[in-house]
């Protein structure tokens, strides 16, 4: 019998809660890998305290703070004025790295010199505050001195803000606003010390992109009013932690990653829910991790879970409080996610904080560093969709000396099986490496209207801009955006270009949504093109806060969408084409399509019988074009098919990176000579499983690459499967997928071979996509494994980039 | 009444639709670019005396012994122990008082305009008499929005004493291309004069000028300026108005001289940009010569606010009635009728002060 109590679990009885667990039946089945992490011993180094002004230093002593390796290091090398990026596990005390310096510039200059600390979340940013503030009423630093300065911010403390404090706590939303009117800021600006940001490993692909072009505006803004600020950043643990922080500023860094924390032992269950041979489909992995959630809080351990959406959320929750309706857990468990407003949000972190909380379901909104103190047990239902983050959630238990539990209970994706059927990647560490691209035409001439707004740009500041950055303003000044005078570039509008450009997508096209309903209209959201073709088009049924509605019209010319609510029993699926078009750059930088290879590319054509053909893989700039052709309406209950509908609208097209796996016809042949005519949906599952595999490597989600297969390319003469960057202009996804291509082809072929389902045409766990145009027709597994195998045991070159001459050259 | 005639018959400004435009325009050239220059030279009556005006400010400072470090506004005490003036102050027991007149008289005498304004507190209105009164920039810009706004139209008065009469020059972009060219030619003027008096100055002109200032030669105002005086602040604060008083108002109880023959402010960007739209000769003169009757007024009565000695005097003494007598005026219009009718009647001359 397990006792039931509040304390954190000793190590007997943490054990006894899992021995129990695990003689389950279910345990028996689904638990397929056990881990028990060990413990780690802190690591302490002095810090040079002569460095530092008397009162801090003998605050530090008066409170006995030993600096872990970590921590020292970083101070010491901020303290020297290097630029500084700390990627270090959760909860090692990275801010102590940032504050001790920031505290210290601001005693020893008198109270003059000011710092940005960037956070990309609000409720972050609230976090560090009230920290803040208590070790400044610690150090007799005046209150006033310190500010939230964001949307939330009242308009009369803000002046205040930007005149008095020596730290703003801020975001780069907000950021990229004040650029604009940086006079405001003007007093600040003239002492700025340090810039920091933490939490950089967020800022990767759209977003990453974008927060690195605002960073040199940043650079260039503080420059004007003669300061080089020194910039830290702070980042959980990812590959490439000193190269994103050299590619978001362009400035050199110093990497601190011996991480001297302490950690306390911790147990990992890889979970994989039972499969049922009846229905061909796993048991829900919501299922089992409701059943683990409830399993732990009625031991009394403090579990926190993460699901991947809000709703599952509010319903892990919800199911977890009617299940301990009446117990002494009554009122102890609660869902967390975003939305909620900013008090409610405080209160739960700090009812965990003092484990009045026994449960919590929460999304990835727990997952930075929001301090929540140490719990028992993390429950990470379905895969976060990066390395980098399933160890950040799991970092949130063990903290303190207890013991403590995490458990991965896998979805049915195919990366969630391929990790949960590969522990010893799984366990590996391997963490992904965050991309960022300067080069995306569409992002960077959002950013260089801004920057040219904000200050002229002269010809050689462009550079630090990227190299694109002078084609696009030389566009820029064909279109009267901007004007030239000697040799600088200034504005040419009167508008605020700032507020057109969201930082965390690529500007394009939107449509105003609105509900209809008698004589009035409602405005409801405002969508992108490519979303509105497919989730608005007319007859489409549309999900909006939980509420049912259907389009009554699309006005293409005007770019509204007009809803009304009905309640209906079908759901609906848009159909599409895609073609993907590679590209060729003229002499004068314009791209045209490539011509057909047969004739003209004849250093790439390979005489038969000189032996098996090599496996090409080029990269390059490619056109994608979108035609969606129909919708089929959709039983909710079953998923039947109830009816198909044509759809008319225009075709979608746009430029961006793609990568092009050539088969060789000698594959094509074997596959025949083997009896297999499944050569078309053999190359439709590997693209789908190389794309479902693809965030193992890149820090991205499947969404955000798109594929197309074609069994006989106009062009190369070959069955060619195309993958490319779905964001217009490319975020540099392509540059990292081709140098992984054949260790995606090769994860393709396991998570093939462990799948158990039994058809040929596969499940979402291997090659089954959930946002394939063509509704995962054709698709064969067997193919692909074949095609794979043969692929695997070719000959190799190196990708190339794709430069055979355009079409109409002569 | 024939005083008021003879102001408002004055206030006729020459109104450029009825005259050809192009004999007032000059096109400056420089290696930043073009912009336009619009030239006019008005005539002041007999009765607009800027040097006087500003003497009599002088010598209200020498009378206003709050000025004096350690004597506070409300301190009844002072007027008890018969210090009227700071001169009085200097013959007072009390030594650091004595010693703190003393600088405060240097300070007025050396018209050292810095120490007066850091260490005395003085309005900036009253410290004019330091600034030679052809060395000022009565200035007012036009924009094109409120946020974010580009300039278009920068007027700039400056007075030549001698022969009394105001010099304006108002520059004009034709598109927004030459707003450098404008802004280099404010910036040249106001280095050279780096004294200003505008209406509603620091709160826009003067921030706008800035943030433009800075955009082009990465200067601030603040590093050009050396005085800078806003009338909105003066009137809000002499007549112990809380809300915004527009020039207008100013100009129709306090000048006696309504507007006539411009246009509202509110559509002066929209003048512009029909200006712009249409893109010729005729558009000019039809959309833009109310404009520049606009900037023309603006700096006209902004000069006559503090160089009119009538004007000026009762504008300044309002201060001494309200806050002397300790009136409790409610509102802008009673203290307006209230100068205006002292004006007239010569209270205020008669002022224990004066």
């Amino acid at each position: 019998m397990v006792m039931e109590n509040n304390h954190i679990p000793g190590e007997n009885r943490l054990k006894a809660i899992l021995k129990k667990k695990k003689q389950s039946d279910k345990a028996k089945v689904s638990l397929l890998h056990e881990r028990a992490l060990p413990a780690k011993e802190s690591k302490f180094l002095e810090i040079n305290m002569d460095r530092l002004h008397p009162k801090l230093s003998s605050y530090l002593e008066s409170v006995g703070f030993n600096f872990w390796t970590h921590q020292s290091d970083a101070i010491e090398n901020i303290l020297d004025g290097r630029n500084v990026v700390i990627s270090t596990s959760t909860a090692s005390g990275k801010t102590m790295c940032y504050l001790i310096p920031i505290l210290n510039s601001i005693l020893e200059s008198g109270l003059v010199n000011t710092t940005f600390l960037v956070y990309p979340l609000k409720a972050l940013a609230q976090d560090q505050f009230q920290k803040i503030r208590r070790i400044f009423a610690a150090l007799d630093i005046p209150q006033r001195y310190i500010g939230v300065y964001d949307a939330d911010t009242a308009i009369d403390d803000k002046r205040r803000i930007r005149n008095e404090c020596k730290i703003v706590i801020t975001n780069p939303y907000g950021l990229h606003m004040y650029l604009g009117n940086h006079r405001l800021w003007k007093k600040f600006l003239e002492h700025v010390h340090y810039i920091v940001f933490d939490e950089v490993h967020v800022y990767t692909g759209v977003f990453g992109s974008n927060v690195a072009l605002l960073m040199r505006r940043i650079k260039r803004i503080a420059n004007a009013y003669g300061k080089n600020p020194q910039w830290i950043f702070c980042s959980a643990t990812i590959g490439n932690p000193r190269e994103l922080a050299e590619k978001l500023t362009g400035l050199p860094f110093i990497l601190v990653d011996d991480d001297g924390s302490n950690t306390s032992e911790k147990y990992f269950w890889l979970w994989n829910p039972a499969y049922n041979k009846e229905t061909d489909q796993r048991i829900s992995y919501h299922h089992d991790s409701r059943e683990l959630f409830q399993y732990f809080i009625q031991h009394g351990l403090q579990t926190l879970m993460f699901t991947q959406s809000r709703k599952m959320a509010e319903l892990q929750a919800k199911w977890a409080i009617n299940y301990f309706r009446g117990t002494r857990h009554e009122g102890r468990i609660m869902p967390y996610r975003a939305g909620y407003p900013a008090r409610t949000r405080r209160k739960l972190e700090k009812q965990l904080r003092e484990r009045s909380l026994i449960g919590i379901s929460a999304t990835s909104a727990l997952e930075l560093g929001i301090d929540i103190g140490s719990l028992d047990a993390v429950i990470i239902s379905g895969f976060p969709g990066s390395m980098m983050s399933l160890w950040q959630q799991a970092g949130r238990c063990g903290r303190g000396k207890g013991k403590s539990i995490v458990v991965f209970c896998a979805g049915s994706d195919a990366l969630d099986q391929y990790y949960i059927n590969h522990p010893q990647m799984f366990f590996k560490k391997n963490h992904e490496s965050a991309i960022i691209s300067l080069e995306n035409p569409y992002i960077l001439r959002g950013h260089l209207a801004c920057a040219v707004k904000e200050r002229p740009i002269g010809d050689s500041e462009l550079l630090f801009f990227g190299p694109r950055a002078h084609p696009v303003m030389r566009d820029m000044l064909a279109e009267g955006i901007i004007h030239r005078i000697g040799n600088k570039f200034f504005y040419a509008k009167d508008d605020f270009p700032a507020e057109k450009i969201p930082l965390n997508a690529i500007p394009t096209e939107s449509y105003q949504v609105f509900q209809v309903d008698r004589q009035r209209r409602r405005y409801l959201t405002s969508e992108t093109e490519d979303r509105v073709f497919s989730t608005l088009h007319e007859g489409a049924i549309f999900l909006f806060m939980a509420e049912t509605f259907k389009v009554i019209s699309l006005d293409l010319d005007e770019k509204v969408v007009s809803l009304k609510r009905e309640e209906v029993n079908y759901y609906t699926e848009p159909y599409y084409d895609t073609s993907v078009i590679p590209l060729v750059e003229r002499d004068n930088g314009e791209k045209v399509p490539a011509r057909r290879r047969s004739s003209l590319v004849p250093a790439l054509v390979r005489e038969r019988g000189e032996g098996l053909e090599p496996l090409e893989i080029h990269y390059g700039n490619v056109t994608v074009e979108k035609r969606y052709t129909k919708y089929v309406e959709k039983k909710i209950s079953d998923g039947s098919t109830m009816s198909q509908h044509p759809l008319h609208l225009p075709r979608t097209k746009f430029n961006t990176k793609g990568v092009f796996i050539i088969i060789p016809n000698d594959i094509h042949v074997a596959l025949l000579e083997q009896g297999s005519k499944k050569l078309g949906g053999g190359i439709h599952a590997i693209e789908h499983g190389i794309i479902a595999l693809f965030p193992q490597h890149v820090f991205c989600s499947r969404w955000d690459v798109g594929g197309v297969s074609i069994t006989l390319d106009p062009l190369f003469n070959r069955p060619v499967i195309y993958l490319y960057d779905s964001f217009p202009g490319g975020i540099g996804l392509v540059e990292k997928a081709k140098d992984v291509m054949l260790s995606l082809l090769g994860d393709t072929l396991e998570i093939i071979k462990s799948c158990t389902c039994q058809a040929d045409t596969g499940c979402p766990s291997c090659v089954q996509s959930p946002k394939c145009g063509n509704g995962n027709d054709p698709i064969s597994k067997s193919s692909a494994e074949t095609i794979i195998e043969m692929l695997l045991q070719l000959e190799y070159t190196s990708p190339r980039y794709f430069k055979p001459r355009p079409s109409g050259h002569r | 009444m024939m005083e008021i005639l003879v102001i408002l018959l004055e206030l006729k400004y020459p109104v450029y639709h009825r005259r050809p435009i192009e004999s007032s325009v000059v096109e400056l050239e420089e290696s930043g670019g073009t912009c336009l220059a619009i030239k006019h030279v008005f005539k002041m009556n007999e009765r607009f005396d800027t040097r006087k005006a500003f003497l009599l400010t002088r010598k209200r400072l020498t009378h206003d012994i709050t000025l004096v470090h350690g004597i506070n506004r409300k301190g009844g005490i002072w007027k008890k122990k018969r210090l009227r003036t700071i001169r009085d102050v200097l013959y007072c027991t009390n030594r650091s008082l004595r010693k703190s007149a003393r600088e405060v008289l240097t300070w007025i005498e050396n018209s050292d305009i810095e120490r007066l304004r850091e260490g005395t507190g003085a309005r900036d209105a009253e410290l004019l008499f330091c600034v030679d009164p052809s060395h000022i920039n009565y200035l007012d810009i036009e924009t094109t929005g409120m946020r974010d706004a580009r300039i278009f139209l920068v007027a700039l008065g400056i007075l030549n004493v001698p022969a009394n009469t105001l010099e304006t020059v108002q520059f004009l972009a034709r598109n927004l291309d030459e707003e450098y060219m404008v802004c280099k030619q404010t910036l040249d003027m106001l280095k050279r004069y780096p004294c200003m008096i505008s209406y509603n100055g620091k709160a826009f002109d003067g921030k706008v000028l800035d943030e433009r200032f800075f955009y082009y030669f990465n200067t601030g105002i603040d590093d050009i300026l050396e005085h800078h005086v806003d009338l909105l602040h003066e009137v809000r604060h002499f007549t112990g108005a809380s809300k915004c008083v527009k020039l207008g108002d100013v100009e129709r109880s306090i000048l006696r001289a309504p507007r006539s023959g411009d246009i509202p402010s509110r559509d002066i960007p929209d003048a512009y940009q029909l200006f712009i739209n249409a893109g010729n000769h005729d558009s000019f003169t039809r959309y833009l010569s109310e404009v520049f009757q606009v900037g023309d007024n603006n700096v006209m009565n902004s000069s006559k606010l503090v160089g009119d000695s009538e004007t000026s005097r009762a504008f300044f003494d309002m201060y001494r009635v309200i806050h002397h007598n300790f009136i409790d005026i409610l509102s802008l219009h009673s203290i307006l009728m209230k100068i205006l009718q002292t004006v007239h009647a010569g209270l205020i001359t008669g002022c224990r002060r004066c």
